[in-house]
């Protein structure tokens, strides 16, 4: 039953997606802004020279498309009447080339490229359908394995705790399958949706594969196990942590002596409303012993040399009056300027919202 | 005016304190043409302001522009003051004594200028506070408040120290009474002093701390400037070099920056007695010195980067040698290391024209290879779409242009009242040279005591 449904849930997922796709890129608005409208490639469509050209262009600044102009789906320069399309609407195309759909990823090039190169590289996406494969027969694929694949995951967390999905993994008869390698995806937005590897998990003698995960964003997020042709997801819900989890992929644990000294209001321990900083606390990581005092005796060693030097100022005047100017009214002012900004200075060292340096955890 | 033999040290102070009480059309209407400039930049930043950072050619790609340049420039050139006054006080060089002054000068006005320019880069400068309230030590841009905030702290009481003897020259020679605002400036300045044995110990050992302790700031000043660029992985500033990289080069400009300014006050303020040919022969080969160093650091940058061609860096090189920075490039090349080098290794014609030109090129070319350091990395595209583009409206460049005459007017204002030149020190300098000789004349007339002749010809 549930698998039924799951199937089904993807097969109108795949559907919509492939809908709404198609009716964002496929069919191209008619409205096309005036400096745009109307305009003509000033090449010839078949011209070699200006593909060439083109190429040069499409591989430094087209790459999310792939080198063949296949890989977003919402807009696929490799399919066979692509062609025809751009040659109708070409005014359309050059428009979205310069100004972008910044909404959906694409960004405008009328600043980086000419229009010369904007239509070079036009041309050259348009020699992209020309080229492509015919399609390649169904017979040509593999024959289904005819698996079943049970995923179990968490239907909701909180990101960044780390999370466990279990895939289970019988072939037709029902009987286990030993040794096989299941992958694991998350299905993500990032310009177009997309699945996003994990790695992979080898299942054991009850079909089963594990695989540890720690996610990094919150948000919605689908679960995707793959076996050969064999595909199963798992919505999962990650809710945004109550402590913000900042932790630097590469960290050098350093070994410290004491546990972190807090001073502050617990709700410097997390994101303020809406995302904001957190407030401020007094923190000195690795505790009493930490590395932070070099820095400290360094820059109160500095504030005390200016503060030593104009305390020899201060001593200067034989007499402390000078007809009717107190003449250490100026060193004395100094003085206190000096001590001022050093211990801002010195608590500023102190004194940060949650995070420093990534050495503790 | 004067009747009889006039020692050198009435000629030092009757020279050098001449500017001070005469003010000239031509003086009042420089400070106005400065004056307009700056005005001018201040109503480009209200422009800016109220239509924010669009105004500027800052984008998202290129997100830092002149206002990066400008202040990597200023924060350089204030190492004139450390180099000259702090390294050649520590090692006794005596013939800085002259120029000192000017150098200590240079480094407080660039750096308040210097340390100006993040702050008009920002989009929201009311949120400057946010640095202190909430500031972060793992942000490089935090070590730079620390560090700038010390540095600016530092060189100004650098070059307070000096100035006191000379206050108290002012403040006696301005007669009691007359121009009493301007009186009680100095008197409260000189701190009520005499030229008593324990004043000149105290003051001498205050600037022998401060000689020591402003190198290691200013060192580290540069450093943690460089770190806001190489503490990232973008392709041209991810380099362990940066550091001493922008270190000599702040020298390097600094040093130049010297030179153009003893040679405009030379001229203007008649200063051709004290500061002499010597003293811009020396000059040039510090300044050739901190060429080469700079000319085998660049070369090693960009050999070490261009032999590995790693990520992105084959379309740095290219926008850089050929492409669209080309220009700036070479102008750094030609103007800031080729043609300087020649202009003072051949020593063919007067010195100080020779040397004050290839000063002007190494300031030009800096600033250029500032421009260079940092719009064409950004301009690489991290991502595989986009390059980013750069050209400074006419908002940044008013407020560059307003930068330096900002600086030159501070300079200039600066110049009516502080001698330019430490009259103490030089005629301690020349006391010392002509003891041998003179030894009696010389102590009859310390050359602390301000003169009798003096205060009557005032």
């Amino acid at each position: 039953m549930r698998r039924g449904k799951i199937l089904l849930a993807v097969a109108v997922g795949v559907i919509v997606a492939a809908i709404a796709g198609g009716i964002a890129f496929a069919q191209p608005p008619r409205q096309v802004p005036p400096p745009y409208a109307g305009v003509k490639n000033p090449f010839p469509w078949d011209d070699t020279s200006v593909q060439k050209a083109g190429k040069q262009v499409y591989q430094r600044a087209c790459l999310c498309h792939g080198p063949d102009g296949g890989s977003l789906s919402g807009a696929d320069f490799s399919s066979p009447d692509f062609p025809l399309n751009i040659e109708k609407d070409q005014d359309f195309y050059f428009w979205v080339v310069s100004e972008g759909e910044t909404n959906i990823g694409m960004p405008g090039f009328k600043t980086s490229l000419s229009d010369q190169e904007r239509w070079q590289v036009l041309t050259y996406m348009w020699s992209l359908g020309k080229k492509a494969p015919p399609t390649t027969p169904p017979s040509s694929a593999p024959p289904p394995s005819g698996a079943t694949l049970y995923l179990t995951a968490p239907a909701q967390d909180v990101a960044g705790q780390p999370l466990t999905f279990t895939a289970m993994l019988q072939n037709r008869g029902g009987s286990a399958i030993d040794g096989a390698t299941v992958q694991f995806f998350v299905k993500v937005d990032f310009f177009t949706t997309g699945l996003m590897a994990l790695g992979e998990a080898v299942t054991d003698g009850q079909g089963i594969a594990v695989f540890n995960y720690t996610p990094h964003l919150s948000g919605d997020i689908e679960v995707v196990a793959r076996y050969q042709d064999v595909e199963t997801a798992s919505p999962l819900a990650l809710a945004a942590p109550a402590v913000p989890f900042y932790q630097a992929q590469a960290e050098v644990k350093l070994p410290t002596v004491g546990k972190d000294i807090f001073i502050g209001p617990p709700s410097a321990l997390q994101l303020g409303e809406m995302g904001n900083a957190p407030v401020g606390g007094f923190r000195l990581p690795g505790g009493y012993l930490s590395w932070l005092w070099l820095l400290v005796i360094m820059v109160a060693l500095l504030w005390a040399t200016y503060f030593r030097v104009i305390y020899q100022v201060y001593r200067m005047p034989a007499v402390n009056r000078i007809g009717a100017a107190n003449t250490r009214v100026l060193p004395a002012i100094v003085l206190i300027m000096i001590t001022v900004a050093g211990l801002v200075i010195i608590a500023m060292l102190f004194h940060s919202p949650y995070t420093h340096f990534h050495f503790l955890r | 005016m004067f009747r009889g033999v006039e020692s050198p040290n009435e000629r030092l102070q009757r020279r050098v304190l001449a500017p001070l009480f005469s003010t000239g059309a031509g003086y009042r209407a420089f400070v106005l043409f400065l004056v307009a400039v700056v005005a001018w930049g201040v109503y480009a930043y209200i422009v800016q302001v109220n239509y924010g950072l669009m105004a500027t050619g800052m984008r998202d790609v290129v997100m830092w522009g002149l206002y990066l340049v400008n202040f990597v420039f200023f924060i350089g050139i204030s190492h004139a003051g450390t180099l000259i006054s702090g390294i050649l006080r520590v090692t006794h060089a005596g013939w800085r004594t002259p120029i000192t002054r000017m150098a200590e000068l240079i480094t407080v006005v660039a750096i308040s200028i210097g340390a100006i320019m993040p702050i008009i880069d920002m989009g929201r400068p009311d949120r400057v506070w946010h640095m202190i309230a909430f500031g972060r030590l793992q942000s490089p841009l935090l070590w730079d408040i620390i560090s700038i905030t010390s540095y600016l702290a530092g060189s100004l009481i650098y070059l307070y120290l000096p100035t006191i003897p000379d206050m108290a020259l002012m403040r006696d020679r301005l007669a009691k009474g007359t121009s009493s605002l301007r009186q009680k400036i100095y008197t409260f300045l000189a701190v009520g002093w005499q030229n008593t044995p324990d004043q000149r110990r105290r003051l001498d050992k205050a600037i022998g701390i401060m000689a020591l302790a402003i190198i290691p700031v200013a060192v580290s000043v540069h450093t943690v400037v460089s770190f806001v660029f190489s503490m990232t992985l973008r392709p041209g500033w991810d380099s362990t070099l940066f550091g001493i990289y922008f270190v000599i080069g702040a020298i390097f400009s600094g040093i130049a920056t010297i030179l153009i300014v003893m040679a405009i006050f030379r001229k203007l303020y008649h200063f051709e007695e004290f500061i002499t040919d010597k003293h811009f022969r020396l000059l040039s080969y510090l300044l050739l010195t901190a060429l080469l160093l700079y000319l085998y650091l660049t070369f090693s940058e960009y050999l070490t980067v261009a032999y590995k061609l790693a990520g992105e860096e084959k379309q740095l090189l290219a926008t850089l040698w050929t492409g669209s920075n080309a220009p700036w490039f070479w102008l750094f090349v030609v103007a800031g290391m080729v043609v300087p080098a020649f202009l003072i290794i051949i020593r063919r014609g007067p010195v100080i024209p020779r040397v004050v030109t290839a000063a002007v090129l190494v300031n030009i070319a800096m600033w250029a290879k500032r421009f260079v350091v940092i719009i064409p990395s950004l301009q690489v595209p991290l991502m595989p779409f986009e390059f980013g583009a750069y050209a400074p409206t006419w908002v940044e460049w008013s407020i560059t242009a307003a930068a330096f005459a900002a600086f030159i007017l501070i300079f200039t204002l600066f110049a009516k009242v502080v001698p330019l030149i430490s009259i103490w020190e030089v005629a301690e300098e020349q006391e010392k040279e002509e003891a041998p000789a003179q030894e009696t004349r010389e102590k009859q007339q310390p050359a602390m005591r301000p003169s009798p002749l003096g205060r009557r010809q005032v």
